[in-house]
Order: structure tokens, then sequence, then C-alpha cells
């Protein structure tokens, strides 16, 4: 899966998006993740894991603890990345308004000044 | 420059497109339907696009080639089964190799406006996971308003 599928197919489930809601607070340990979740630590894990592969959070390294943070840049990530479709689209659709001003001129042009 | 505006709400196995077009139904659907322009408004600086086929009426076949800068083809096609010039086209839609999204019924009406008319596009998928695969990789936007839900919701917190 590509960075961006994988950050929208972490994004789509919403126990991981109340996980990032809660790590926005600022970091957390798996015990205080799954605290509010009618979960096994093991489920939290396991979010913490598909959040963690498709870039939302990091890590910490310290094996008992590991405390999750949130990535705010690969949020970022995948705003432009859709800012960038829509944007794309709109061109389109500008290209097609711009050939249409276009014919007409020539249509105007055939109509009002016929080739003598 | 009139305006665009994509919906493609959650859950909904169809993508919407609105186009305000400043010109009326007779020449907005000429345009749209013209096969010499489509090379010159259906691109983008990723994509090159060549028209194989285009057969305007019931029955008639299309066919078109996107081509990534690296060489890469996207073929698609599709068959027209309602031609209405200049307010209604019903035709499919679907990428050769089977790709993303399956098949595809697109539904576009062209209704008069004060200013021009509006082009309504709708794209119905046959289910919601085939609408939300053909989304983020076919080029169109991901689930767009589905997944600015969700950031706004995550942000918002």
């Amino acid at each position: 899966m590509d960075p961006l599928s994988a950050t929208f197919a972490a994004l789509a489930d919403p126990t991981r998006r109340a996980i990032l809601a809660r790590l926005a607070d600022g970091e957390a340990t798996v015990a205080e993740l799954t605290e509010p979740f009618d979960m096994t630590t093991q489920a939290v894990s396991k979010h913490l894991r598909v959040l963690e592969e498709a870039g939302l959070i990091s890590r910490g390294r310290r094996a008992q603890w590991r405390p999750s943070r949130l990535r705010e840049d690969a949020l970022d990530d995948a705003t432009d990345w859709l800012e960038h479709h829509r944007a794309a689209f709109r061109q389109r659709f500008d290209a097609l308004d711009r050939e249409i001003a276009a014919m007409r001129k020539d249509e105007g042009n055939q109509r009002w000044e016929p080739l003598s | 420059m009139g305006t665009t505006e994509l919906i493609v709400e959650p859950g909904r196995q169809d993508v919407v497109v609105v186009h305000d077009f400043e010109v009326p139904p007779e020449l907005a659907f000429r345009a749209y339907t013209d096969p010499a322009l489509m090379p010159r408004w259906k691109g983008s600086e990723r994509f090159a696009v060549v028209v194989d086929e285009h057969d305007l009426r019931v029955g008639g076949r299309w066919r078109l080639v996107m081509t990534r800068a690296d060489g890469t083809e996207y073929p698609m096609r599709g068959v027209f089964h309602e031609v209405s010039a200049p307010h209604r086209l019903v035709s499919t839609l679907e990428f050769e190799p089977g790709g993303p999204g399956a098949l595809q019924l697109v539904v576009e009406t062209f209704e008069p406006t004060p200013t021009g008319c509006r082009l309504t596009s709708v794209s119905l998928f046959a289910s919601v996971e085939d609408r939300d695969g053909w989304v983020p990789s076919g080029g169109l936007e991901s689930g767009t308003r589905a997944s600015m839900a969700m950031l706004d919701e995550v942000l918002a917190s």
C-alpha cells in the first residue's frame, strides 16, 4: 500500500481517530490509551501499530512504556494530497472553459467577419 | 471561469461533480463531447490524454488512454447508453485492465441557468467499496469529503 492509502486506511477507523484525538493532547502510553476504551491492551496495541505504519504516530523506544506521539506532518501530507487533486480537477474544467471561450471567438469571427 | 464542485459523501456509492458553465447547454455539451478538444482539457501536467475512439451515439463505444510522464498507460473505455444532446448523456466507464472502481454508470445532465448552464455528472458504482477504491487511485480526489471530515474531526479535537 502506498503511504497515502495507508494514511487514509488508518484514518477510516473510528477507534483510531479517537486515539489520534487523544494524542493531539500529548503523548500517552498504551495503558493510558486503553483506559477510555472498552478494549484490551492488545487491541489498542494493534491499532497503534496500524497508526505507526501509516506514519501518523511515532512511538518511544523505551520497551516498557513506548509512549505514542501524534505526527502532525503526516496529517499535513494527507491534506495537501487532497488539495492537490481537488485543484487538478478544477484545472481541467478551467481548461475546458478556455476551450469553449476560444470556440466562441472562432465562431463569432466566422459569423461576423466572413472571409471575402 | 465557472465553478467546479466535487462531492464524495461518505458511505455512498457515487461521485458527483458539478460545474457551472458560462455558456448555454448547446455549446457546453458540444465542447464537452468533442473528442478533438479532450486532449486539451482532460489531461494535466501529469497525464497526457489520447482519444482512440469516440462514437457519440446510442451503443457507440469510446476509448481513451491517459499516459503518465513515465510512459505508464491507463486505458479506459465504455459505451454510450443515451445521447440526448444537449441535455443528457449516459455512458459506462471502466479501466481496461479491470482497474480500481470496476464499472461505473455515468449520468451527465446539462441544465440551463440564468448565467449559462450547470453540468451535473453522477458516477454510480456497484458498491461503496468500488467507489472508495476508485477515488484515491483513479486520479480523482480521494474520498474527499469523507477524509476531510475525518481530518477535521482529528484536528478539531
